[in-house]
C-alpha cells in the first residue's frame, strides 16, 4: 500500500487526471453561463461556497469536489514518495538527493498553504462606497471612505470592462493620480488614515484594504471598489514558493553542468 | 532607428522574420551549415529588431497578444539556435527543429491580430511585467528543451544522447521561468485584489501548464527507458504551452 502510494506511477496518474480535470474546469470558466460561478468562488471560502451555491450548480460543485480529490492525492503522494524514495539510496548522489527532497518538501509546504487558503481567512470583495459612506470590516475595524482624487474620464466608468480597456491607457488612467484616502477605526478610534492606490493596499490589523476599481454614481460623484481580504498565509505561501523556485534553479544549474561535463 | 516608430514597421518585420527563417531551415535541411548558420543568424536578429520596436512604438517590453507573444519568443528561440550551432560543437539537428517551431508560431501568426495589445493603465507595474516576460522566456526555453528531444530521436546520430540531456536541463530551465513567472502572478494577484489565487480559466490554465511541465521529469523508470516515451513527453510541454496561450491570448485580444 505504502509503496503504491509512494509510486511514480501513480504521480503520473494523479498529474495526467489533474491536467484533464483543470482543462474541463478552464472550458466550464469560459463558457458565458458557468464563468459568474466559477467567479462566485473568489467572493467566499469555499465551504462556504459548497454550502450556499453548491446544490443550484452541481456541474461546478462536482468539479470542484473532483479536482480537490485529486489534488489531495497528489499531495499524499508527493509526502510519501518524498520520504520513501529520497530518504532511501538511489541513483542520486547525496547532495543532489538532499536539494531534490527539499525542493519536493517545500513544492508540499505550496501546496497544503494553497489548499489551506480556501478555507482560511476572510473576503470581502467588491464593496462599493462613496465618499463619505463606511462598512464593517472584520474583527470589528470599520472602513470609511474619506474622498476621491479621480483624474481621468468619467465616462470610461459607464463603460463595460471590454469597451472600456481601450481607454484606460497609461496616460489617460494613471494609477498614481486615481486614488482614495480612507480612515480605518476599532472600536477605540482611529488606527489608520491614508491614501490607498492600485497595488498598494493597506494593512490594518491584517486585512489588507485594497483599491480594486472606480465607480461612477452620478456626474461627478465618483466612488471605490474595495477588497477587504484576510490572507494569513500570503507569508508562508510566497516564501515557500521563493524557496521552490531557488531550490529548482539551483537544480537546474547542477543539470546544466552535468551535460556540459558529459560525454 | 526612428523608422522603428512607424507602427507599418510591425507586420514587415514578421514578414521579414518568416522569410529568413524559411531560408535558415531551407540551408538547414540541405545541409549547407555555414549558410543556414548565417541566415539563422540573421533572422534572430530581424525577430529582434521586432522586439525592439515593440519596446519603442508601446513604451514597454512584449507583454501579450500574438504579436508580442510571437516574435519575443522567436527571437529567443532564434538566439538559443544560434547558441546551440555555435562553437565546436558537433552537428546536431537542434537548430533545425528551433527554426521549424520559430516558422511555424511565425506562420500561425499569419492568421491572428496583428497589432500591438491595447495599453493598459497596469502595464507599468512590475510584478505584471514580469510575469508576462517570465512567461515568455519560459515558452522559448521549452520550445528549445522540445528541439533537443526531438532532436535526439534517432540514437545513431552523433550527439544523440548528448542532445536528450540537454532537453532535460532546458525542461528545466524552463519550468524554473515558469515558475518564476507564476510567482510574480499571484503577487500581482495579491496586491491587486487581496488573494494570490483566482477562480478564473486563467488560473486554471497556469496550473494545467505547470503540472505538463512536471510530467516529463517523473517517469517511471520502465518509462524512461523507453526513448520514445522520453521523447514524446519531454516535447510535449513546450507545445503545449505555446498552443494554451496563444488560444488563451487570442481569446483575449
Amino acid at each position: 500500500m505504502i509503496a503504491a502510494l509512494a509510486s511514480l506511477r501513480l504521480t503520473l496518474a494523479s498529474l495526467g487526471g489533474l491536467i484533464a480535470w483543470l482543462w474541463w474546469g478552464a472550458v466550464l470558466a469560459g463558457s458565458p453561463e458557468l464563468k459568474p460561478v466559477l467567479h462566485s468562488l473568489n467572493q467566499q471560502s469555499l465551504p462556504a461556497w459548497l454550502a450556499d451555491a453548491g446544490a443550484a450548480h452541481p456541474l461546478v460543485a462536482v468539479w470542484l469536489t473532483g479536482f480537490l480529490a485529486l489534488s489531495a492525492l497528489l499531495a499524499v503522494n508527493l509526502l510519501v514518495c518524498t520520504v520513501m524514495r529520497l530518504t532511501g539510496g538511489g541513483k542520486l548522489n547525496r547532495g543532489r538527493r538532499r536539494l531534490v527532497m527539499v525542493l519536493h518538501l517545500v513544492m508540499l509546504a505550496v501546496m497544503l498553504a494553497h489548499g489551506a487558503s480556501f478555507v482560511m481567512g476572510v473576503k470581502h470583495t467588491g464593496m462599493r462606497l462613496l465618499p463619505g459612506q463606511s462598512r464593517e470590516l472584520p474583527g470589528g475595524l470599520h472602513l470609511r471612505l474619506e474622498s476621491v482624487t479621480y483624474d481621468s474620464d468619467p465616462a470610461i466608468l459607464a463603460m463595460d470592462h471590454k469597451q472600456a480597456r481601450p481607454f484606460m491607457t497609461r496616460e489617460a488612467f494613471s494609477r498614481h493620480r486615481n486614488f482614495a484616502e480612507i480612515s480605518v477605526r476599532d472600536r477605540e478610534g482611529t488606527l489608520v488614515r491614508g491614501r490607498i492606490f492600485y497595488f498598494q493596499p493597506i494593512q490594518v490589523a491584517g486585512v489588507g484594504i485594497h483599491l480594486t476599481g472606480f465607480f461612477a454614481a452620478g456626474p461627478q460623484h465618483i466612488g471605490v471598489v474595495f477588497n477587504a481580504t484576510q490572507s494569513p498565509l500570503w507569508p508562508l505561501f510566497s516564501s515557500a514558493y521563493a524557496v521552490v523556485l531557488a531550490a529548482l534553479l539551483w537544480l537546474t544549474i547542477l543539470e546544466a553542468r552535468a551535460v556540459r561535463s558529459g560525454p | 532607428m526612428s523608422w522603428l516608430a512607424h507602427p507599418d514597421v510591425l507586420p514587415w518585420l514578421a514578414e521579414a522574420a518568416r522569410l529568413a527563417f524559411g531560408a535558415a531551415l531551407a540551408a538547414g535541411l540541405l545541409k549547407r551549415r555555414h549558410l543556414a548558420r548565417g541566415l539563422g543568424r540573421l533572422a534572430a536578429a530581424v525577430a529582434g529588431l521586432a522586439v525592439l520596436a515593440v519596446c519603442w512604438q508601446a513604451q514597454r517590453p512584449p507583454l501579450l497578444g500574438p504579436y508580442e507573444t510571437t516574435m519575443q519568443t522567436v527571437f529567443l528561440l532564434g538566439v538559443l539556435a544560434a547558441w546551440a550551432e555555435g562553437g565546436r560543437r558537433p552537428p546536431s539537428a537542434v537548430p533545425l527543429w528551433c527554426r521549424g517551431f520559430c516558422l511555424a508560431l511565425l506562420a500561425v501568426l499569419w492568421f491572428l491580430p496583428q497589432p500591438l495589445t491595447p495599453d493598459s493603465f497596469m502595464f507599468d507595474y512590475l510584478w505584471m511585467i514580469l510575469f508576462f516576460q517570465l512567461r515568455l522566456v519560459a515558452m522559448a526555453l521549452l520550445l528549445f528543451a522540445a528541439a533537443c528531444y526531438l532532436a535526439g530521436w534517432r540514437p545513431e546520430t552523433p550527439g544523440a544522447r548528448r542532445d536528450l540531456r540537454r532537453g532535460r536541463a532546458f525542461l528545466l530551465a524552463g519550468w524554473c521561468a515558469f515558475l518564476g513567472s507564476e510567482y510574480c502572478g499571484a503577487t500581482w494577484s495579491y496586491y491587486w485584489l487581496g488573494d494570490f489565487w483566482g477562480w478564473s480559466a486563467g488560473f486554471l490554465e497556469s496550473t494545467l501548464l505547470f503540472l505538463a511541465i512536471a510530467v516529463p521529469l517523473h517517469l517511471p523508470p520502465a518509462w524512461r527507458a523507453e526513448r520514445r516515451v522520453v521523447i514524446a513527453t519531454g516535447a510535449g510541454p513546450g507545445l503545449v504551452v505555446v498552443i494554451v496561450t496563444l488560444i488563451h491570448q487570442v481569446g483575449l485580444s
